[in-house]
Parts: structure tokens; sequence; C-alpha cells
């Protein structure tokens, strides 16, 4: 894979994953490969950093001074926004086992750092109990964030997680995650608008994810995305 | 004036929260990245909804600028480009301003102010300047302006797998020559 040929392919397509000249599907399988490439990571700095220096010969414009007092109000409000509580809230639910409901306690001050504020949450657990992954998805920039709790796939598997929502024809991938790690991503408008009322599932998948874009492993787990402030106390 | 090292201190703070950090910031940035906008957006409405939504985002992402090893104004004018284009896409799919390309092509650049990457942008003119004037141009305008592959094919006549092998080896002459 490291002849002339195939380097210059990989360049020319980082430059147009970074120019966003690909279309949904080739940025997807892109962006599945950038998980596990870091040469390919390295050529979307490069070309990030060669086209950023074009904007050099934009020049300045003043946005209306009502934008800065607008995203400075924005920000206040996000701060004083009622966030305490809610993780409480799940001790009244007695159908939960005590170990999801420690293991979200757990997990809940990583998942709402100054950051990253999330609204929607999953909480993905095999049947055996050997795959633990907790979810979360913030609306304010479209932020996913996954913490593997427990659990590894096997030598030359990977976990890849996938999105299912009845307005979807199919599952759909937020891609390969890192098992020994937590990570934090974006993800497409499109693909936020299916979180919302969606299902959460992870598989079990060859290195690097699905070769079909569709899940072709096992599905070890699933969990319908909820909405932390439903359990707000107050 | 707010150098290199100034706008990475500020972006360190605003990952902790700091909104006063933003602020300072945002005076410090926000011409260019409002530049960088209405560029892509043309109208200056859209473009501060958008100016908007890039200080949000630098907000709930600044801990990862460092992650990411791009100096801070490659960062934020990377951050500021994808989310005027995601919402360029979102307007109008696949069509572009054919006029502001058009014009584009005609147009040099005019003697820029020096306010970032000087060396860097050096190069990558000296290497824009080596490629014929029209792909350099197609490459701008997908950059700057947002152009699609069948944007750039209506603009230069050609059919769409045309113009998308004729830019992809324009893209690898220039990574050749910003290589040397």
């Amino acid at each position: 894979m490291s002849d002339q040929r195939d380097v210059q392919e990989d360049e020319a397509l980082a430059a147009e994953y970074v120019l966003r000249l690909l279309d949904a599907e080739a940025e997807r399988v892109f962006e599945l490969r950038l998980h596990s490439e870091p040469d390919l990571r390295a050529l979307v700095r490069f070309w990030e950093s060669e086209f950023a220096s074009l904007a050099a010969d934009v020049p300045e414009e003043a946005p209306s001074p009502s934008i800065r007092s607008k995203l400075l109000a924005e920000l206040s409000g996000a701060e004083t926004s009622p966030r305490r509580g809610w993780a409480w809230g799940w001790l009244s639910l007695s159908a939960l086992a005590a170990f999801v409901v420690a293991a979200f306690l757990a997990f809940s001050p990583m998942l709402r750092g100054p950051a990253f504020d999330p609204t929607l949450h999953a909480t993905l657990i095999s049947a055996d109990g050997a795959v633990h992954i907790e979810a979360g998805y913030a609306p304010n920039g479209n932020l996913f964030k996954v913490i593997p709790e427990q659990g590894a796939p096997a030598a030359g598997r990977d976990f890849e997680l996938w999105v299912i929502n009845a307005n979807a024809d199919a599952p759909v991938s937020l891609g390969v995650i890192p098992a020994d790690r937590e990570s934090l991503f974006e993800i497409t408008p499109e693909i936020a608008a299916l979180i919302d009322g969606g299902t959460l599932a992870v598989s079990d998948e060859p290195e690097g994810g699905s070769p079909t874009g569709a899940p072709t492993g096992a599905i070890l787990a699933t969990d319908e995305f909820f909405d932390a402030a439903l359990f707000q106390a107050g | 004036m707010t150098d290199r090292n100034d706008i990475e201190g500020l972006i360190g703070k605003v990952a902790l929260g700091d909104r006063a950090a933003l602020a300072l910031l945002y005076d410090a940035t926000s011409g260019k990245l409002f530049g960088v906008c209405l560029r892509v957006l043309t109208d200056r409405s859209e473009a501060e909804d958008a100016l908007q939504d890039v200080y949000l985002r630098i907000w709930a992402k600044a801990d990862q600028y460092t992650v990411t090893g791009h100096s801070p104004m490659t960062w934020l004018i990377t951050v500021a480009r994808n989310l005027a284009i995601d919402r360029l896409r979102a307007k109008k799919k696949n069509h572009v301003d054919l006029d502001s390309i058009g014009e584009l092509v005609e147009k040099r650049p005019g003697p820029e102010a020096a306010s970032i990457a000087v060396s860097e942008h050096r190069r990558i003119s000296a290497c824009f300047d080596e490629l014929p004037p029209d792909r350099a141009a197609a490459v701008r305008a997908v950059y700057l302006d947002g152009a699609t592959y069948q944007a750039l094919a209506d603009r230069f006549d050609v059919p769409l797998n045309t113009m998308r092998t004729w830019l992809r080896r324009s893209l690898i002459s220039l990574k050749e020559c910003l290589s040397r």
C-alpha cells in the first residue's frame, strides 16, 4: 500500500476531505480510515494548515456589535442554566440495576466537563456484562462523547457505534471507537438529528470498521438515548 | 496587537471555561473569522449567525485545540470555514454563486494584511503560482468560497469527472511543491 500512486491518491483524497469536496459516503469512509491511520491524519493536518493560510487573502470584516453581546449572553445563560441534580434523579429509578446507576454517577462528571454539556445519554451493556460503554451527546457543537468503561474487542477487531432511528433506512455509523480511552468527536447535523428518539448500538467489526457501511458482526448491546433533563429534580 | 502566544493563551483559558477569555479572543480574532464566514456565505446576516456558532464551537472544543497540532489561527480559521461551509451546503445543495467564482478567476489577490503566518502564506502562494492560473483559482474557490465539483464543472464547462481529475491533479502538484 505504500507505492507512489497510493500515496498520491491519499494526498489528494485528504485534500478533498479538508476542502469538503467528498460526498457524504466517501467522507464517512474516509473518517473511518482516519481513526486507524495516523499518516492520513497527518495529511489532513497538513492540508488544513496550508489551506488556512489562504485566509490571509481574506480581508477582515467587522461584524455587528450585537453579535458579541448575543454570544456572551448565550454563554452566561449556558452557565447559569440548571444542571445540578439530574444525575440524582437516577437513584429513584428502581428499575435500573444498581451498578448501572453507580457507573452512571461515576462517569457523569466526565461527561459534563465545562466544555461538554450533554443532554442525551445512552448506556451500552452487553448481555454478559463484559462490555460497558457510556455515551453522551451535546447538541451545542454536535459533540458526542464515548467512555469505554469495560471490555475490549478481540485482536484484529474493533467496536463500532451505530445510531438506529425510524427516520433512517439503516443503522448509521458513528465510527470505530477506541476501546482504551474516552473519545470526544463531532458528528454531522444529519446524524445528530437521529439521536433524539434513536437507539445507540455497538457492534463487533473487523479492524477499521465495517467494510460494507452496515453492521457485519454481532450487535453487542443497544440502548435508547434518554434525556437527562427529564430526570432533573424540580 | 495580539500575537500567536496571546491567542494560544486565550484558547487555553477558554478551555477552562473562562468567559472573559472568550470575549478577548473574540475581540482579537472575530474580524478575520467574520471575513472568512462572509467570504463563504456572502450574506452578512447569515455570516453573523455563523460567526456566533463559530465562537460557541470554539467555546465547546477549546480543550481539544492542542491535540489538533495546529497553530492557533489555523485552528480558528478551520473551525470558521467548516461551519460556514456547513451552512452554505445546508442552504443550497451543490449550488454556488457562479458570479463570485467568475470574479475570483479574474482577480489577483491584492496586497494582504500580514496578520497570520506570512511565511506559510508565501509558500502556498508560490506553489499556487506554479499551477495554471485557472486551476489555482479553482482550488482557491473551493477553499474560500466553498465551491463544489458541480459548481466548478459548470463554471469551467467540463464534465464533472473531468473536473474532479483535473482538480485532484492540481492538488497532487500542490502537495509536491509544498513538500519541497
